[in-house]
């Protein structure tokens, strides 16, 4: 066959896109376990960490479990228990600079103070907010008590603000919309859970 | 074998990809600022630019030449998707960390450039050598800026502390431009090299 045809051209690029294709998916399937179970433990293990419980890889299903009497996380607010302390945990979620981050809240009862906060996903620039993930940042945030039901993220010495008393978060520098979005999101999430316990 | 050794240091040094072609200079941007993250990256690099090339020569016979570039785009993102799939599985704290840089090596110029000069003219093996050469050449430039960015920006190396205690770590070397600044020198300093080589042969 006329190696510029149409008809050639036609079959050969239906050839090499199918057989692409068929080992793609071969690949996909072999792996999809694997990731899968990887997401699971992985917004177990951002949970438990938000709020402070050292935990094994190998037991963070069983570890939330106890803490939340729940098999897996839901959408809705959790209600655990850790040292005999009602905690409320709950997912947030919002717009940063390119995309949405969502993450988790750990408060008290009495939405007074924050227990920790966790990042599951994001798709800010690694380095710059992608930071938002790293420890100096969340550990912040961990026993925080909020002002006038807010927190304010600010432009500090960009080496974290361990004060925790007053609502101030240090934001990360060269990435001010990041840390401003992360503050609209979790004075959002504040927000509705008072509204959600009714503000007691 | 003295074919393989020339384009060794063809790709390495005399016609880089990044300082000589000046090819793939976004991700060099983007991806430098901490050597971990720099590595796999450029890892991945060197395995799509290799098979890819080994693939493209393969079957060039068989490409209609309508289609030819097409289809080269196709094996490159067949074999991103690849990585991007493993790393998945296999490195995920990492790729959650590249993000979208991983799937954007389809668009780096460096691996359809050697597609269609090296591999649509040559046999299937010197091919695959063309790519990882290439892919090296690239490794080499990007983790040398990688080390001062990280070194400087975060005071640290593959992320473990090296820097004294107390020192101030520098914001600008985190950002991007830091990497226009420290490749801009570098291709000053490397050209530089390069034309009084030639200039006193």
């Amino acid at each position: 066959m006329e190696k510029n045809s149409m008809t050639y051209t036609a079959i050969f690029s239906f050839i090499i896109t199918f057989i692409l294709v068929f080992l793609l998916t071969l690949t996909y399937i072999g792996t999809k376990d694997r990731v899968s179970e990887y997401n699971k433990n992985y917004e177990i293990s951002a949970i438990l960490k938000a709020i402070g419980v050292k935990f094994k890889d190998e037991e963070v299903q069983k570890q939330f479990k106890s803490i939340f009497n729940l098999d897996l996380p839901t959408n809705k607010t959790m209600i655990g228990k850790i040292n005999g302390e009602d905690i409320l945990v709950s997912k947030f979620s919002g717009k940063a600079l390119w995309g949405t981050v969502t993450g988790i809240i750990a408060m008290d009862k009495n939405l007074k103070t924050i227990k920790g906060i966790g990042i599951i996903s994001h798709n800010e620039t690694p380095g710059l907010g992608g930071r938002i993930e790293d420890s100096w940042f969340l550990k912040q945030f961990r026993g925080e008590t909020i002002n006038k039901n807010m927190i304010k993220v600010v432009q500090g010495s960009g080496s974290g603000n361990y004060n925790f008393n007053d609502g101030i978060i240090d934001g990360i520098v060269g990435a001010t919309r990041t840390s401003k979005s992360i503050e609209v999101m979790i004075n959002q999430k504040i927000k509705s859970l008072r509204e959600e316990v009714g503000n007691e | 074998m003295s074919k393989y050794k020339g384009i060794l240091k063809e790709n390495l040094w005399d016609n880089n990809p990044v300082f000589v072609q000046i090819l793939g200079i976004c991700s060099t941007l983007a991806v430098t600022n901490n050597l971990t993250n720099t590595f796999i990256m450029t890892l991945s690099v060197i395995f799509v630019a290799g098979f890819t090339n080994f693939t493209v020569a393969s079957i060039k016979h068989l490409i209609p030449g309508k289609v030819r570039m097409i289809i080269q785009t196709l094996i490159i993102s067949f074999f991103v998707i690849i990585v991007d799939l493993l790393l998945r599985a296999y490195l995920p704290d990492i790729s959650k960390s590249l993000g979208p840089y991983v799937g954007l090596i389809i668009t780096n110029c460096i691996i359809m450039g050697r597609a269609e000069v090296f591999a649509q003219s040559n046999n299937p093996l010197i091919s695959l050598w063309d790519g990882i050469t290439t892919g090296l050449g690239y490794m080499w430039i990007l983790m040398a800026i990688a080390f001062i960015r990280e070194l400087l920006g975060f005071g640290t190396l593959f992320g473990i502390s090296v820097m004294p205690e107390g020192f101030q770590t520098w914001t600008i070397m985190i950002m991007a431009p830091s990497a226009f600044f420290i490749l801009g020198i570098a291709i000053w300093i490397i050209n530089n090299i390069r034309l009084s080589k030639e200039s006193s042969k």
